[in-house]
């Protein structure tokens, strides 16, 4: 079973909800970070790094000898990573996605291809459960290889995606193949405005969801009432808790420093799993 | 010599944009003839690397030069290799930016 932590918007605390929901769930369970870009559920979740894997993608290289300059990977190319002004293309390897495509429509056999490391997977086991952490190397700007790889190397039965903030290639990279989806969202207009957006991208997706609200407010109806306007569930509320920022701040699983909380986590969980199971 | 401007819109109004890879219109300025060309950019829509298509294009366009706002780091690599100097401007008219072309007031973008 597979449950992904989603918000759009970042900090709304994706990364808090997934890292006590793993603790929760408890030695089966494996916790994917597929923020790759910033990591961070490893400050929550110590424990020695056990595997690590080196994430790449394969691109060309153009013999300019060879190159009749007809343009054929040029052409071919979506994402403009090759480009020509008549002569041998220019190649610029942060648009490239690795596909091999230009490789293939080479008539004169002109390209090659070497590797070009992306990131990192590292498998830490923790304490409390398993996380696999991706982390993107520095200046690389192509996530998805990354999320892939974390995800793929995620073993057990169950796992938990966190998800990369924004509502693009990388979130989707991470949604797909999640039995279901937890959107992390706050009371603010902020809040709302990219819990929308992510909204969208569910449904095109076609991946069930529910809402869990963080720094809750009793005062503040602004997620209830869009959430009861859309019919989405509202699964569980964490309250606006100073402690709960203190415990976060200093790297603490709030189910640890505050084991008041635990019982909400577990109705959390709970609510989940009878939402894929039924 | 032909230079190309930067355009908003179907460039009718004169009006420069500051962006190069996703400005609508190039406006092609022969400056022997002084005449005039507005040519749409086919790379407006490009997913990525639109700036790349861009240069393509204007070079394929005959382009000497490029006056611009900002052109970013990739785009300005591959048209320096293709020999096309660019200049930066904050004109907010072609008519202004093709004055200052003239008078020699436009820096030229150099790579970082």
């Amino acid at each position: 079973m597979k449950i992904a932590i989603a918000s759009g918007k970042g900090g709304t605390g994706k990364t808090t909800l997934a890292v006590n929901l793993a603790v929760i769930a408890g030695r089966s369970a494996t916790l994917v970070d597929c923020d790759v870009e910033e990591p961070n559920a490893h400050i929550f979740l110590k424990g020695d790094v056990a595997a690590t894997e080196t994430v790449s993608i394969r691109v060309p290289v153009i013999d300019e000898n060879r190159c009749s300059g007809c343009r054929a990977c040029v052409e071919f190319c979506s994402f403009n990573a090759l480009i020509s002004f008549g002569g041998p293309p220019l190649f610029f390897p942060d648009l490239c996605h690795g596909c091999g495509g230009c490789r293939l429509v080479c008539r004169s056999r002109a390209i090659s291809e070497v590797t070009r490391p992306l990131g990192e997977v590292r498998r830490i086991d923790a304490d409390l459960c398993i996380l696999v952490e991706g982390c993107l190397e520095i200046g690389v700007s192509s996530p998805v290889p990354v999320i892939k790889a974390a995800k793929a190397a995620a073993t057990g039965d169950f796992v938990i995606y966190d998800a990369p903030p924004g509502t693009s290639c990388p979130l989707v990279a991470t949604l797909r193949g999640a039995d279901y989806v937890l959107l992390v969202t706050e009371p603010t207009p902020f809040g709302l405005s990219d819990l929308r957006l992510t909204v969208e991208v569910l449904r095109q997706m076609n991946v069930e969801f529910g809402v869990v609200i963080n720094r809750a407010v009793r005062s503040e109806s602004l997620i209830h009432d869009y959430c009861h306007h859309e019919a989405i569930e509202v699964l569980g509320e964490i309250p606006e808790d100073r402690r709960i920022a203190e415990a976060y701040a200093a790297g603490r699983l709030i189910v640890d420093a505050l084991p008041g909380y635990r019982p909400l986590f577990r109705s959390i969980l709970e609510a989940c799993l009878e939402r894929v199971t039924a | 010599m032909k230079i190309v401007f930067t355009m908003q819109g179907d460039g009718r109004d004169g009006l420069t944009d500051r962006r190069f890879g996703r400005a609508e219109t190039f406006l092609v300025y022969n400056s022997e003839t002084d005449e005039r060309q507005l040519v749409a950019n086919t790379a407006v829509d490009a997913a990525m690397g639109a700036g790349l298509k861009a240069a393509e294009s204007i070079v394929a366009l005959g382009a000497v030069a490029l006056v611009t706002g900002e052109c970013g780091v990739k785009a300005l690599h591959a048209l320096h290799r293709a020999g096309v100097k660019v200049y930066s401007t904050d004109s907010t008219t072609f008519a202004d930016a093709l004055e200052d072309l003239r008078q020699g007031n436009l820096r030229e973008a150099t790579s970082a």
